[in-house]
């Protein structure tokens, strides 16, 4: 450069260029910024799309029954005159134990479980006395979660799914129910207990002690506290009046949610309440009903929400102190043998005529129950309550519109009236209007179980248009036309989606249709402007037959192949249950094909160490993944063929501890194949290290605290708790806050990890060598996916963590092997990548199935339900390893590169990267709204398919929200840029 | 201009398979072929799964039914294998063809330590096997024979192997085997509660009919 006999214009020169670069550079570093304004609202519009589609889905799938506001009186023609004839009882004193399954309460000779034997007053009495006692199975319609059997106990109608998502914010029932006829009936209701009932009912509760309901932890303050009530309020009639005593208590609940039905604790819950059940008998008089009853029952595990029998089954016992009741002749049916698997059942929402009648009220308006045989004192005043439950539940079908043509049931009615009115001469009524009660309620089941076929098939449509963008987006396009196209994308979106969602708004107003509200309309419309905004630069530029022959060319070649069919395969397993009930091994499954695929293909390698690295990386991979996948919470279908292995053991404590030191080490390993450990890299690892062992400690105290009555050690049982609780939720938010918080601003203020090493050679005297250059990328972003990390280990059960540790071994040894087989711009890596997610989602104690959400980690940070702790806790705990995978994803374009001098191109191949991911669980939730849709009759469709349809869409919403704000919107583009800006001149 | 690193360009399905060592596999790759014949159609693979889905097969009564089995298609690999040698044809350097010959009488060695090898190599077919998520805290023996069932599928490839040396065009034959193998796990999960779902008879019929279609359509690719 410099010309030595012209030092002056050389000067000139080498100024003249260094501004040319300067202002290259600046220009560079420009549109780089703007790049990455443009790809996070490229992103953002997928994800809008794609949001969009799943909530039309949702909306049409989860439909809701029409409820008729009208109310019965006493007056009616119905009941006028007539309820006196039954009414049996003043006063009444309802206990409600939650979750108390019926095989609590039927004695069991073997002995063999804590959740025996402990609650048997109600099957002793029933025993001794059976005109005073009735005890019954009590089935539970599912959803079974407290609020829907609530509903559906007091108004006698069955709840549809969609109120299951309202559990955390009940609202007032303005439907009929007994509750509130009690109330226009002038009876005083007091209630003690559960505070969903003061959320549902408060306007009609004369007093009232409501309890925190959700925190599941706590198994003593709601039982105590009902107990301390109901008793002196029982003891002083006079002073405290109340016709209708209430009490929900919720120990048995809690116990089984946080420790399963087989723990001691259960033991001594069960016997509190056997106590409690023994003092409310003494101190009830004649006139005074008892009834005691679960809400519903638990599983297996303790959870409950769905529809399994153990979850369905619950106990209902009345008891009165004087003959009102009579047990039928058939003694047979009353069966304790196996847990009373044969015992007589009654359907829950029956307890509503029932109890209705017995106090002289009217039966709720909406009630599809009949009346409980048993509970009336002779056979002709149950068949007088058969034929009141009888005409109410058919003036219901008359005052519904859906209901009111039904032929076959209007003519049963009709034939049963003129039985009635010619007194029955043959003595069939009874009989008969059991079967018309029966028919009436499986119609409505029927018929409350209608899909809007619309809003489904316009989810679907657009989904799949979000699917076919996608492919177009992210892998069709030349990857050197991508940026450009990208500039005429964006601004024809918003333009679009301007447009259309004024049209749509337009036409909702001016025709008012009748099937989509104006926000929906407005909403399609948005849907459809995306879609247009993308296709329409797109077509402008290649034909659809170009398209088509660049997806032929694209998807060909060995692990392309191989991808797809992972893909494909994983998308079609919804279209049978006994797959979709597997996912969990199916996904094990392909990760060993890729893993022993890839140890053949790395033989390949040109150099020997890629040969031996990638065949070591490639066995490594195999045995964590079918190590990760021995861990598993076992759904309930897969039955016998699966053992749960998901529990809590002192062992992993002791593996947690391994885990702190080992894990740090093995990234610290990954880290030095590239000598990138240095200057930030050594700080956030030592720093991880710390934050694993408070991760561990926090856990250990879990654990003590929940095997404390069991330890063998003395000091451990004399344990303050509550001490331990301060220091254990003071610990959890620190961790909380240094991974959370501290780290990522820490993160953003780019911690490069790069070493300028200065040495002596002979050559020249002082050399400069920058170690860490080789991954100067990789191992910076890194160090963000191990902020998110620590957050999510803290929320993650103990075999979770160990899990979680192995997954980001697997992703670190992944792209050693992407590396090893050059696959970084195939669609295989985000494949797998994807797959590592659903592994490790499985493998972290869940299932696509309500009962496995672990609900108790929402109480981590703080001890109620604080928004939005409580409800990040949860997501982080079921979305951990999926936000993981879509964090990780660029790092397969960004790990083992050097500094690259085209960053505006290697952008565009991260972008391509996420949109392979995103193509991956897009196909898949397409998939899974697909045969949900077409198994939409299916007897397993609430048990499989709605459910897995669910979780598709949750997963598809939490990996589009990181892909835009944290892969893309946060820190992509940062670390692209400061690289730039560092060795980029 | 994206710069990636350019993946190897041969794509066939003897990428699935074991070693592969690069110098060897470039000298001689043409020198053999294995033509398309009637005659080396495996018949008695077809004849096997129908004896083993004919003999007992409910639970309990699998391993005696595909240790039976085990020796039939022992034996009659041994008399396959002379077919299926004896139709390789060997090209020499002169572009001479020759078909290879295989004796009892020379070969005897070959032939028995081929047997060795196979049972050798259950070994490493039962870790992969239970790699692949088959049990291994029960169902033991049930592996060992489903591995040994796989091992000897391969058992004139392996005669081959030593005979001839060396040639990729093997390894699409284990590739066969090994996919046919994979296809077998998609009936395990199905609740059919079919007598033939028994553990791991789907495996072994299904890998039984990809090494069927090998040992019959490779000659043709």
């Amino acid at each position: 450069m410099q010309r030595p006999q012209d030092p002056e214009s050389g000067e000139e020169v080498r100024k003249r260029l260094v501004q040319q670069s300067d202002a290259k550079f600046h220009i560079r570093n420009n549109r780089l910024r703007f790049m990455a304004i443009l790809y996070v609202l490229i992103f953002f519009s997928f994800a809008a799309l794609q949001t969009i589609a799943i909530a039309f889905f949702t909306r049409g799938f989860l439909l809701s029954r029409q409820v008729l506001d009208n109310h019965s009186t006493l007056t009616d023609p119905i009941f006028l005159d007539q309820s006196d004839k039954l009414q049996n009882f003043d006063k009444a004193v309802v206990v409600i134990i939650d979750a108390l399954r019926f095989d609590f309460t039927v004695p069991d000779s073997e002995n063999e479980f804590y959740y025996r034997n402990n609650f048997l007053t109600p099957y002793n009495l029933n025993q001794k006395y059976p005109q005073n006692s009735v005890l019954l199975k009590f089935i539970a319609d599912p959803p079974t979660t407290t609020l829907q059997r609530l509903k559906g106990l007091t108004t006698g109608s069955l709840p549809t799914f969609v109120d299951a998502g309202s559990n955390f914010d009940g609202d007032v029932i303005h439907e009929d129910n007994f509750i509130k006829q009690l109330y226009s009936n002038n009876r005083s209701i007091a209630f003690v207990g559960d505070d969903t009932w003061e959320a549902v009912f408060s306007p009609f509760l004369n007093t009232s002690y409501p309890y925190d309901s959700l925190n599941v932890w706590d198994l003593h303050t709601v039982d105590n506290g009902v107990i301390e009530h109901m008793i002196p309020m029982l003891d002083d009639q006079k002073s405290n009046k109340w016709d209708v005593l209430i009490g929900h208590t919720l120990g048995v609940d809690h116990c089984g949610h946080r420790y399963g039905p087989s723990h001691f604790s259960m033991r001594d819950k069960q016997k509190q309440m056997d106590t409690f059940i023994n003092d409310i008998i003494d101190r009830i008089d004649d006139k005074t009903l008892l009834v005691v009853m679960g809400d519903h029952g638990m599983d297996r595990t303790g959870n409950h929400g769905g529809d399994s029998l153990d979850e369905l089954e619950a106990a209902l016992w009345l008891y009165s102190k004087k003959n009102s009741f009579h047990q039928l002749n058939d003694k047979s049916v009353y069966d304790i043998s196996n847990g009373g698997k044969n015992y007589r059942s009654v359907n829950q929402i029956d307890l509503v005529p029932t109890f209705s009648l017995l106090m002289g009220l009217p039966i709720p308006f909406n009630n599809l129950g009949k009346p409980i045989e048993e509970a009336f004192d002779s056979k002709d005043t149950f068949k007088l309550a058969s034929y009141l439950t009888m005409e109410q539940i058919q003036r219901y079908r008359y005052h519904s519109t859906s209901l009111k043509d039904d032929e076959l049931i209007n003519n049963k009615y009709k034939e049963l009236k003129n039985i009635w009115n010619q007194g029955d001469p043959k003595g069939i009524f009874a009989e008969k209007v059991l079967e018309y009660e029966y028919e009436s309620l499986e119609r409505c089941k029927d018929l409350w179980a209608r899909f809007d076929l619309l809003s489904i098939s316009i989810g679907i449509i657009l989904l799949a248009f979000s699917l076919v963008l996608l492919v177009i987006y992210s892998k069709l396009i030349p990857s050197v036309v991508i940026t450009q196209l990208t500039e005429e994308i964006v601004p024809a979106t918003i333009a679009m989606v301007c447009i259309f969602t004024v049209i749509f708004i337009a036409i909702s107003v001016i025709l008012k249709p009748s099937f989509l509200s104006l926000l929906w309309f407005s909403l399609l419309g948005a849907a459809i402007g995306i879609i247009f905004g993308f296709l329409i630069p797109i077509l402008d530029r290649y034909s659809i037959k170009w398209l088509f022959t660049s997806l032929l060319d694209k998807f060909s070649g060995l692990w392309s192949l191989i991808a797809i069919s992972f893909m494909v395969l994983h998308a079609a397993i919804f279209g049978s249950n006994s797959f979709t009930i597997w996912e969990d091994k199916i996904t094990s499954y392909f990760l060993i094909t890729f893993g022993f695929l890839s140890a053949v293909k790395s033989l390949d390698a040109q150099k020997k160490v890629d040969r031996v690295m990638g065949v070591y990386h490639s066995v490594l991979f195999m045995i964590t993944t079918r190590l990760v996948s021995l861990s598993t919470i076992c759904r309930e279908e897969q039955g016998s063929q699966c053992t749960p292995t998901f529990k809590l053991s002192w062992w992993m404590i002791l593996a947690l501890f391994v885990n702190a030191f080992f894990m740090p080490s093995y990234i610290r390993a990954f880290y030095n194949i590239t000598s990138s450990y240095h200057s930030a890299a050594p700080l956030w690892i030592n720093m991880f290290k710390v934050v694993l062992v408070m991760i561990t400690v926090y856990w250990s105290f879990e654990y003590l605290e929940f095997n404390q009555a069991d330890s063998s050690f003395e000091f451990i049982r004399n344990l303050d708790l509550e001490s331990l609780h301060f220091v254990k939720y003071t610990l959890a938010r620190i961790i909380a806050g240094i991974a959370l918080i501290a780290a990522n601003v820490g993160w953003s203020r780019g911690p490069l990890c790069v070493k300028l090493e200065i040495k002596n050679t002979e050559t020249s005297s002082r050399e400069a060598c920058i170690l860490g250059y080789q991954n100067v990328y990789g191992s910076q972003y890194f160090l963000l996916v191990m902020n998110f990390t620590a957050a999510i280990l803290l929320f993650t059960k103990p075999l979770g963590q160990l899990s979680i540790s192995i997954l980001i071994y697997q992703i670190l040894s992944l792209f050693e092997l992407v590396d090893i087989l050059g696959v970084r711009a195939n669609l295989i890596s985000p494949v797998v990548l994807g797959l590592l997610g659903y592994l490790h989602f499985f493998s972290t104690g869940h299932q696509a199935t309500i009962p496995s959400i672990h609900w108790e980690v929402g109480f981590t940070l703080t001890e109620k339900i604080t928004f939005p702790f409580t409800h990040l806790a949860i997501v982080l705990n079921t979305f951990g390893p999926f936000i993981i995978v879509a964090l990780s994803v660029s790092l397969i374009t960004l790990w083992k590169i050097p500094p690259s001098q085209k960053p505006i191109s290697l952008y565009s191949r991260i972008i391509e990267n996420c949109g392979t991911l995103l193509i991956y669980e897009t196909l898949v939730a397409l998939s899974a709204l697909i045969f949900a849709t077409v198994f939409r009759r299916h007897l397993m469709v609430w048990k499989i398919f709605a459910p897995r349809f669910m979780f598709a869409g949750l997963v598809q919403i939490v990996i589009n929200i990181v892909l835009v704000t944290t892969t893309i919107g946060f820190s992509c583009g940062r670390l692209i840029l400061q690289i730039n800006r560092i060795f980029g001149k | 201009m994206p710069t990636r690193t350019t993946p190897k360009k041969t794509v066939s399905f003897s990428d699935n398979e074991p070693p592969v060592k690069e110098q060897q596999h470039i000298d001689l790759e043409e020198n053999i072929k294995i033509p398309f014949s009637l005659k080396t159609i495996p018949f008695h693979y077809i004849l096997i799964v129908y004896s083993i889905l004919k003999q007992d097969i409910t639970t309990g009564n699998v391993l005696n039914n595909l240790i039976n089995n085990l020796f039939a298609l022992i034996f009659m690999q041994l008399v396959y294998t002379f077919l299926f040698v004896t139709n390789i044809i060997e090209i020499t350097k002169k572009k001479h063809q020759k078909r290879v010959k295989l004796s009892i009488g020379k070969d005897y060695s070959l032939i028995i330590s081929s047997i060795l090898i196979s049972l050798v190599f259950v070994l490493p077919i039962y870790l992969l096997v239970v790699l692949f998520g088959a049990p291994f805290t029960t169902y033991f023996q049930e592996n060992l024979i489903l591995s040994t069932h796989l091992s000897f599928l391969s058992y004139p490839i392996i005669v081959s192997y030593f005979k001839t040396g060396e040639k990729s065009i093997y390894y699409k034959y284990l590739a066969f085997i090994a996919i046919g193998a994979w296809f077998g796990a998609i009936a395990i999960p199905l609740d059919w509660d079919r007598d033939w779902q028994n553990w791991p008879l789907p495996i072994v019929i299904s890998s039984y009919i990809g090494s069927f279609i090998g040992y019959s359509i490779v000659g043709l690719l």
